[in-house]
């Protein structure tokens, strides 16, 4: 049976970037186990939950009434009783300051190994979106090295919204080339993005922004390299891109794609689909 | 005299990053507007307002008494009270544009688009561009319409905050000085919300150069020229940042 492991934010996720792509999971009868950062309990953004909140960008509802129901009725503290804690999975980079830096640096990639060998258990990766991610996934140096262990593995690695981000910043220490340097991916454009009002959920209540704090075509589009190419598909109501290994999904309305396009690879051996 | 536009974070400064060039050309006679996101007072991050606040890389005390005292002057005297909105800032009122960094750059500053504006404007102006530390991610975002949507830097030779110095465990956002009306913003992020290095690395492209020295120190700062930019790596290049640009300022002669 295939498995596979979702890692979220816990600082907001979106209820419909995590249930429609488990909805084909579990129809396709995979099983999955969920982890976070720190193992703390991952909770739903609350513009995902509310059926009326207008995207700005689209202009219109992103959130059906029913999925809005589901976010809201679901038991969240059962659904992930059994998450992983990546901060005890995973060691993280030693400073250039640490004593006996060559021996640190050796022992972290000693203990990477190690954290890599429960990889085998899984058979892919999905990185769930929200703005969340931003906070603590798009630069965690665990989560990077995490996605390293995938891609080495030659596994599935899938990620959708902000998340896209991670896997252009997860680089070997030496070599700094991007993953995806090379490859077909889509992300969030700057039609999509808020040029006001974009908000993160930071210690109890919302930071609003201009806009968010980086620009994730531009950072796509430089990392793919002459070679590669980022497909902003805009004006497509969905975009969903798999170059195996790497499978991205642009934003919510995708989520369901994602979800069918990511079984596909695992149970059909689609290595292919967008581009 | 110039007539400049300096830009900080509302989100949280480095103090020395914005007092040591803001002195210099002030010095040097130069006019300087301070604008930010929010039209309030940049206030320093705690660290940055920290006596003994120990560089891990450099195991050197980075805040002297000297540079304390003269951040506090500035502030006690309100110099930096009542900046100018991003959204109402002209470049077209300006010489020079001077971008400075701290943690909160990379929230308020890097990504926000009126910054961007500003960058386009006075690239297309010819204008000179100063940025330090992860301000240089503002330039790497600015984007030229007639050059298929590449960045201004490429192809330029730029500073950009070492991967290697970028933290690996939480980072807040705390600053000096909070009151209600312009308060700690209460955040915890994994580290930078972006490493500045590999995204200013792919932004240049293979003609471009980024230099990234984990060995620079106040005695070994590193700042490039590659007109119109003017960038430095970080707290420990502030005061040649300050000193290039008025350099730069009074010679248009040169470029690099």
């Amino acid at each position: 049976m295939k498995k596979i492991l979702i890692a979220l934010s816990e600082n907001g996720f979106w209820v419909e970037e995590l249930v429609l792509p488990v909805d084909h999971f579990a129809t396709a009868g995979f099983a999955f186990d969920f982890i976070t950062p720190t193992g703390k309990l991952p909770f739903p953004d609350g513009a995902s939950l509310d059926p009326t909140y207008v995207d700005p960008p689209l202009g219109r509802p992103v959130t059906s009434p029913e999925l809005a129901r589901r976010g809201k009725e679901m038991d969240w503290e059962s659904f992930f009783k059994d998450r992983l804690d990546l901060s005890a999975w995973m060691p993280v980079r030693p400073y250039l300051s640490s004593d006996n830096y060559i021996g640190a640096l050796e022992h972290y990639y000693a203990d990477r190994s190690e954290a890599w060998k429960r990889i085998d258990e899984y058979d892919g990766l999905l990185l769930v979106g929200g703005s969340g991610p931003i906070v603590d996934m798009v630069n965690n140096p665990r989560l990077h090295d995490l996605i390293l262990g995938f891609h080495q593995a030659g596994k599935l690695i899938g990620a959708e919204c902000y998340t896209v981000t991670c896997l252009a910043f997860a680089r070997e220490l030496d070599s700094r080339r991007s993953i995806l340097h090379g490859k077909h991916c889509t992300g969030h454009t700057m039609e999509y993005d808020y040029t006001a009002g974009w908000a993160l959920w930071a210690n109890g209540d919302y930071l609003t922004f201009g806009a968010p704090p980086f620009a994730l075509e531009y950072i796509l589009r430089d990392t793919v390299g002459p070679e590669g190419q980022f497909h902003g598909n805009v004006g497509r109501r969905t975009s969903v891109v798999l170059d195996f290994p790497f499978l991205t999904s642009r934003s919510v309305a995708s989520s369901d794609l994602c979800g069918e396009v990511f079984v596909r690879a695992l149970r059909d051996g689609l290595t292919r689909y967008g581009w | 005299m110039s007539k400049i536009l300096v830009a900080a974070s509302n989100y949280g400064l480095w103090a020395e990053e914005l007092q040591a060039p803001w002195d210099a050309l002030k010095n040097a006679g130069h006019d300087l507007t301070l604008t930010t996101y929010l039209g309030k007072t940049p206030l320093p991050g705690k660290i940055s307002m920290d006596p003994e606040f120990v560089d891990p890389m450099q195991k050197i005390r980075m805040n002297p008494p000297a540079l304390l005292n003269r951040v506090n002057e500035i502030l006690d005297t309100g110099e930096w009270d009542h900046p100018v909105k991003f959204s109402d800032a002209r470049m077209s009122d300006h010489d020079v544009l001077v971008i400075v960094g701290g943690a909160g750059s990379a929230l308020d500053v890097a990504g926000n688009m009126l910054v961007h504006s500003l960058v386009l404007e006075a690239y297309k102006s010819g204008k000179t561009i100063g940025a330090l530390c992860y301000a240089v991610a503002a330039l790497a975002f600015t984007r030229d319409p007639d050059n298929g949507m590449k960045s201004v830097i490429h192809g330029k030779q730029v500073t950009a905050h070492p991967h290697a110095w970028d933290f690996t465990g939480d980072l807040e956002y705390e600053v000096v000085r909070a009151v209600p009306g312009n308060p700690d913003i209460r955040l915890k992020t994994s580290g930078f919300v972006f490493p500045l290095q590999y995204m200013v690395e792919d932004a240049v492209g293979p003609k471009g150069k980024v230099h990234s020295p984990a060995d620079a120190s106040r005695e070994k700062p590193c700042v490039v020229w590659d007109a119109p930019f003017v960038t430095g790596l970080s707290v420990e290049s502030a005061v040649l940042f300050g000193d290039k640009l008025v350099e730069v300022l009074g010679d248009p002669g040169q470029s690099r």
